[in-house]
């Protein structure tokens, strides 16, 4: 009868540390959604590629474990922005960090962020459509003997002027939505 | 003392085998290492959906100058789509799923497309011409009867060609287009023992 309680007890002790040990881990699968913000400011004037950051996982959360948690990334590819060349900015999930300080290998890829413009074309624009506007007016007048040059100058300079691209930045407190490409398993640490 | 002997005979050839095998089976992909690859499929952000699958086989360079990889399939699925619309820029977003190599061993590949070569579709030239034509009408009205200017028309025939440029057109990955591949992390191809 003795034997029998303590080997109760012992399947009790066993379930009840399985549960908690289940209660503790999660199984995020490929396509589930993270929001996180930005900890630091991108900029795709500056970034270069290698360059880590983090940012810190905000509600709704798709486990609680994941409560206070951060990842940690990389920039994968980076364009500086130029005369016709548009700024391109990609980065890589690498870890999450689970508030307890343990820490999982995650593949992620950034599906949503609030970029804002690094600087504004709008002055150059302008001055390149009044260039275009002056020196279209002089062509047509001393070459062509026509009017309406400044008008054709002035849609050329503005079109020269809107294919200047900026750059743009991801600026820290911003929101990132960060989708898992693969499956993978997170389980808090038992001791610490 | 010939029991010793036989033993550690038997020891050496199991770690020199072990070693072996070892160095053989599970070459390392690091991180930033790139990946070049044809499509097999075409995808167009103007047809393709979340989820939709694709693949595509990589081409030389192999990584690390390994021939083993020639032959090797990716496979892959769409993240995120943007259909192009008016003043809205359109997207493609690839994930990338596994690597199959030829003799049947399949790895999760942490990875992304860092180049594609994409087609922008053209956009409808009567489309803008219309809409310049109109811009032009448009102005030319307002400047003669509102403004009394008859610079109306030409101001006019630019805002239609802005607004029409501005109808963005799809972007299509077609089949055989090339792809380049970052590794965002370490993988460890470990490859199978036996061929399926």
């Amino acid at each position: 009868m003795k034997v029998t309680n303590i080997a109760a007890a012992a399947l009790v002790a066993a379930m009840a540390t399985t549960t908690i040990a289940q209660a503790q881990s999660t199984t995020l699968y490929s396509g589930t959604k993270i929001y996180a913000k930005m900890d630091t400011t991108i900029d795709t004037g500056r970034a270069y590629v290698g360059q880590r950051f983090t940012m810190h996982v905000t509600p709704p959360y798709p486990s609680s474990l994941m409560a206070g948690g951060y990842l940690r990334g990389h920039v994968v590819k980076v364009t500086h922005a130029s005369q016709g060349v548009k700024p391109v900015l990609q980065l890589a999930i690498d870890r999450l960090y689970l508030s307890d300080g343990s820490s999982f290998e995650v593949d992620g890829q950034i599906v949503g962020d609030q970029q804002a413009k690094s600087e504004s074309n709008l002055g150059h624009t302008a001055l390149t459509a009044l260039g275009g506007m002056i020196a279209g007016n002089m062509i047509a007048k001393t070459i062509f003997h026509t009017g309406g040059g400044g008008a054709v100058g002035l849609a050329a300079g503005a079109l020269y002027g809107l294919n200047a691209k900026t750059n743009f930045n991801l600026p820290a407190g911003s929101n990132v939505t960060v989708q898992t490409t693969h499956t993978v398993v997170v389980r808090r640490q038992s001791h610490r | 003392m010939r029991f010793a002997r036989t033993a550690l005979a038997g020891f050496l050839a199991i770690a020199i085998t072990a070693a072996g095998a070892f160095a053989q089976v599970q070459p390392i992909l690091t991180e930033g290492t790139t990946v070049t690859a044809i499509m097999d499929n075409q995808l167009d952000s103007g047809t393709a959906n979340v989820g939709d699958q694709f693949s595509m086989h990589v081409t030389a360079p192999y990584p690390q100058d390994d021939d083993r990889y020639a032959g090797a399939t990716i496979t892959g699925h769409v993240i995120k789509v943007v259909r192009a619309g008016r003043g809205v820029t359109p997207e493609l977003q690839l994930a990338v799923d596994r690597l199959i190599l030829t003799d049947g061993t399949v790895v999760d590949l942490p990875a992304q497309v860092t180049s594609a070569q994409t087609k922008q579709q053209q956009k409808n030239g009567a489309n803008v011409a219309l809409s310049t034509l109109g811009g032009m009408v448009l102005g030319n009205i307002i400047g003669k009867t509102v403004l009394h200017t008859n610079a109306g028309g030409a101001v006019g025939a630019v805002g239609g060609l802005l607004y029409g440029l501005n109808a963005k057109a799809n972007v299509t990955l077609p089949a055989q287009a090339q792809v380049t591949l970052t590794l965002t992390h370490d993988v460890t191809v470990r490859r199978q023992s036996h061929t399926r």
